[in-house]
């Protein structure tokens, strides 16, 4: 058996090296469809079964988020006990503060490189991380007032402590306090932040007693990430359902008009940022699905490619026969090689499919993802080494069918050539799938248009941003956050500089800028109705330089002027109209007198709808954070050079972290949008060439192995013409109900990717349209080549007896 | 037409195969004339160029040079197109392996040049199709697929394809190749009848007894005629 698989195998080769440059064609066809089914397989478990690493089990974990773009985590420390206490579907649920994070940990006098995770009471109950010493931090170790307790990580305990056996109830300093240390987690466990984890403590010892804020701050500002452990047997669905229906219910105190999240979002595993990794998950589930229709085309190619060769494989075939070779025998050969062919094509497709990975992972729509940078997963490889069955019978199953008939030398004669159940099949899936992806890939493309022409309510062009932020400080301690005075002088200062450049036409401070990651809504209350509002801190001349039109009253005059501009869309959701100068937004307060109404802008995602936004001097990102915008030619560096100066003189705690174009910020805004479009083309555009070339190789065949009915009908007196337009109408037909069934798979399609990914704008009876006419002019231009070729047949060598 | 006329001319005319450096004189400079009615048998051994003379005179193949006038047509002079509507109305053709297309009936299959032909309506062209098959004995064959005949009812029925145009020249290429001792005969009594109903008929054969039933046989060797009567030898 062995030596006969051999001989096979030994044939196979021998057999694609007669034709090399076709087995090399059908090899980087199945290989790139293997590399992207390997590369979807691997990001495709790493986000759907991949698990934290060091705990006795990841079943049943489940990361609470909330869904759109919120700066902080989910609740406060006193909603999540509540939480806690009343939660049906989860066994135990907990969280870790996004304020407790240190990225330096001070440990017994020295400063080490990691963080400490403040967590809430049932961390380590819900988590259940293997403990290498000792125990977890449990419900007493939250107490007020008694003993500090921390629990080390493995690493620390080992870098620190040199592994010391008696560390534990050990006290040590951290943060200049004393603090007893009761466990040390398994090596493997790193913790639940974005890095590695040093230490944990619990987070209202931590915050109360050290940093000594305020209890409302501890107990009830909204920045904790969730996590829970679901109880067995139920779904994430019931989860989010059970957690919707309480952050319904809750009564949430009011935090400086800061919004609890408003919709949750519970979604498998232990992630830290949730929306992320359920965007990630759908998109990268869409292309594996892609990338598995990729192969599926690329196997019925490779199909057509030994099919080609079939009127000259129906010979050997026959004389095998003749031999005494059986039909088992024979569909054996035939799937040897078959199976050689997908071998080398898996083999390349899972060595480009290492780079493929890399290059994927650093997408931006697979950012924050927390993806890990495991190369080959057991269960991807399992799912390709599957696919690469599948293929193998499909690949083979063209001559396999041949053998399946009798008298092969007969066939060997035959005249004519129509195309047969495999073409019609091959041709309504590679069309249908090509008009699937296709039409994807051209709403991906369609969506990214709109996105791009729609009017941001500002002009980007010619204005450069100088960011700054505060300079490195020493841990635990606080920088000294300039005072207006400071501001005021250090914004004149600049101005001045900046406008003796040759090349600056105007100078103004503002920020957050379009396209930077907004903090959150701000609640007003106007004439007892609540009105929500994104806050942008500003200064004199901001608008103008912008480009943003002023409707009523007028900008502000100072950089430190009280009142309020806001825009169009706020003004009509809170008082009906837009003229609203010398309205109050709260009170009587001057400072909230509204000075100007200008025109709404598009601060957030092109697909979003416009949103209220009220511009102040003294509010949204600390003014002496705003970025200092300049329009005009400047060089970056001059710009820098400047700023540097008057930051050096008035705010040296400051410095500039970088000078950028603002439609090169604008543009991040879309850049996930962009990827999709631009990976979702690649597809398509693979998917097609492929549909095409298979579609091509497919009509080739049908005139070569008709060559001989093609040279009677030339006899008869059909002409070249004659001839070229028959071969067309075959080919058209052939192709048509694979191109109807496109376009009607691209309509499904569109209408499906229209729920989230991309605008409502985008017409998907339109897409499907252009599909259809794409996948007619496909159809039309694989198929000139072979009816040209059919033209030029000379039948006087065809029809003689052989 | 003029009568006088040769219905076929050939003026040295040659064909010459290129392979791998090698030059292959399929036809080498060939002067033939056949006049309208007449009955011509075309003799000589395997590789000879019978076949490819015969695929020149029905405009299957080109030759590389020299001068063919068909029916005072100089065919050399004329594209791709005018050459197979001159096919189409002039030659008949009846092949060795019939060339019936398999996946049609005997009537599609007869009714075929016609369609190809243009200007016949749908009732013309069947009842062209219903005389052809009646004349060579198919019309209860019909609407059989060209699997289902024996070789003898085949060759029939191509042969009903060749006269249903009324061709002027009938172009046989051992017609009588795959078919047993009694096809054959029946078929070669059929040719000898539409040559009495005064159609040319131009065949190559290598039965000798065939050959005998023309009224003129040419023998070739090498690419040249070296026997013809016509012409008072080789």
């Amino acid at each position: 058996m062995i030596a006969g698989f051999i001989a096979d195998l030994r044939h196979a080769i021998r057999v694609y090296r007669k034709t090399p440059w076709q087995t090399a064609l059908a090899v980087l066809m199945l290989a790139s469809a293997m590399a992207l089914v390997s590369t979807m397989a691997t990001l495709w478990t790493d986000l759907h079964l991949g698990g934290l690493p060091g705990l006795e089990s990841n079943r049943g974990l489940v990361t609470v988020g909330v869904r759109g773009e919120f700066g902080m985590g989910v609740m406060g420390a006193n909603s999540a006990a509540e939480l806690r206490r009343s939660v049906q579907t989860l066994e135990d649920v907990s969280g870790v503060s996004g304020m407790g994070f240190l990225r330096e940990v001070p440990l017994e006098g020295q400063l080490l490189e990691g963080q400490a995770e403040a967590v809430l009471p049932g961390y380590f109950q819900t988590l259940r991380p293997r403990m290498a010493l000792g125990r977890g931090l449990d419900e007493d170790d939250f107490a007020d007032g008694g003993q500090r307790n921390l629990v080390l990580s493995h690493g620390l305990w080992r870098q620190a402590f040199n592994q010391d056996p008696d560390i534990l109830l050990r006290e040590i300093e951290f943060n200049d306090e004393n603090w007893r240390v009761v466990g040390v987690v398994d090596a493997a466990f790193t913790g639940t932040g974005s890095g590695p984890t040093l230490l944990w403590l619990p987070y209202g010892r931590f915050l109360r007693d050290i940093h000594s804020m305020p209890d409302m701050i501890v107990d009830d500002l909204p920045w904790f990430r969730l996590f829970g452990r679901k109880v067995p047997g139920t779904g994430t669905a019931a989860v989010e359902a059970e957690l919707a229906r309480f952050m319904d219910t809750h009564d949430f105190p009011d935090m400086f008009g800061i919004r609890s999240a408003e919709e949750i979002l519970v979604v498998d595993g232990i992630v830290t940022h949730p929306l992320q990794r359920r965007a990630a998950q759908r998109q990268v589930s869409i292309l594996l699905a892609t990338a598995a229709l990729v192969a599926l085309v690329a196997a019925v190619n490779a199909g057509i490619f030994l099919l080609a060769r079939a009127p000259a494989r129906r010979r050997e075939l026959a004389l095998r026969q003749a031999l005494g070779a059986g039909r088992r025998r024979i569909v054996g050969q035939l799937l040897t090689e078959a199976g050689a062919l997908v071998a080398t094509a898996t083999v390349v497709g899972l060595l480009a499919s290492l780079w493929l990975a890399a290059v994927f992972r650093e997408l931006p729509f697979l950012e924050r993802s927390d993806l890990s940078d495991a190369a080959f997963d057991p269960a991807a490889l399992a799912m390709t080494a599957l696919l690469a069955a599948v293929l193998t019978g499909l690949v083979a199953l063209v001559p396999a069918a041949l053998v399946r008939r009798k008298r092969l030398a007969e066939q060997s004669r035959q005249a004519g050539s129509q195309p047969g159940l495999f073409q019609h099949g091959a041709a309504l899936i590679q069309l249908g799938l090509a008009g699937l992806v296709g039409a994807s890939a051209l709403a991906f493309l369609f969506h990214l248009s709109l996105l791009e022409q729609r009017d941001p309510g500002f002009r980007a062009d010619g204005v450069q941003a100088v960011l700054v932020s505060f300079r490195e400080a020493p841990a635990g301690s606080r920088p000294n956050v300039p005072q207006d005075e400071a501001v005021t002088a250090f914004r004149a200062d600049a101005r001045e500089r900046l406008a003796a450049l040759p090349g600056v036409d105007a100078v103004a401070f503002g920020g957050p800028l379009p396209g930077q990651r907004m903090v959150a809504h701000v609640s007003w209350e106007i004439e007892d109705r609540q009105v929500s509002a994104r806050v942008i801190g500003v200064g004199p001349g901001f608008f103008e330089l912008m480009g943003i039109p002023l409707l009523h009253g007028r900008d502000f005059d100072t950089d430190t002027e009280p009142g309020l501009i806001i825009s169009r869309h706020f003004a009509e959701q809170a008082w009906g109209q837009s003229d609203v100068v010398d309205r109050h937004v709260s009170g009587d307060d001057d400072q909230m007198r509204v000075i100007g109404v200008v025109e709404d802008v598009l601060y957030g995602h092109p697909d979003e709808p416009v949103e209220g936004l009220i511009f102040s001097t003294r509010m949204g990102f600390g003014p002496a954070l705003a970025p200092v915008l300049v329009r005009g030619q400047a060089a970056p560096e001059q710009i820098e050079s400047r700023v540097t100066e008057a930051l050096d003189r008035h705010m040296d705690v400051l410095s500039v972290m970088t000078v950028r174009p603002l439609a090169e910020i604008r543009a991040e805004a879309t850049e996930r949008d962009r990827a999709r479009a631009g990976i979702t083309a690649l597809f398509g555009s693979l998917v097609v060439v492929m549909a095409g070339f298979g579609f091509f190789a497919m009509q080739r065949f049908l005139v070569d192995s008709g060559q001989r009915e093609i040279a009677i009908r030339m006899a008869l007196g059909a002409g070249p013409r004659s001839v070229r337009r028959r071969i067309l109408q075959r080919g058209l037909l052939l192709g048509l109900p694979g191109t109807l069934l496109g376009a009607l798979l691209g309509l499904v399609a569109v209408a499906w990717l229209r729920d989230d990914l991309i605008s409502l704008a985008v017409n998907a009876p339109g897409v499907a349209a252009l599909t259809l006419l794409g996948l007619m002019a496909l159809l039309l231009v694989a198929t000139v080549q072979p009816a040209r070729r059919a033209a030029r047949l000379h039948p006087g060598n065809l029809l003689g007896e052989e | 037409m003029n009568q006088k006329q040769p219905l076929i001319a050939l003026r040295d005319l040659r064909r010459i195969y290129t392979t791998d450096q090698l030059e292959t004189h399929a036809l080498a400079g060939l002067d033939l004339d056949i006049a309208r009615g007449e009955y011509v048998a075309i003799e000589g051994p395997s590789g000879c160029g019978k076949s490819t003379l015969l695929s020149v005179l029905g405009l299957l193949d080109e030759p590389s040079s020299g001068d063919y006038i068909l029916a005072g047509v100089p065919t050399t002079e004329i594209d791709a197109e005018e050459q197979a509507r001159l096919r189409n109305r002039e030659i008949g053709f009846i092949f060795q392996s019939f060339n019936l297309i398999p996946e049609m009936s005997v009537r599609e299959n007869v009714e075929l040049p016609l369609i190809y032909r243009g200007g016949l309506d749908g009732r013309a062209r069947r009842q062209s199709v219903e005389e052809a098959l009646k004349r060579v004995g198919m019309d209860h064959r019909a609407d059989h697929r060209p699997g289902q005949l024996s070789g003898g009812q085949q060759q029939r029925a191509a042969i009903a394809r060749a006269l249903v145009g009324q061709p002027s020249l009938l172009l046989a290429d051992e017609p009588t190749g795959n078919l047993d001792s009694e096809s054959g005969e029946q078929v070669m009594d059929l040719l000898g009848e539409l040559h009495d109903g005064g159609t040319t008929l131009v065949m190559v054969t290598h039965n000798p007894d065939y050959a005998a039933r023309a009224g003129r046989r040419l023998r070739m060797h090498d690419g040249r005629i070296e026997q013809d009567p016509e012409a008072g030898g080789a």
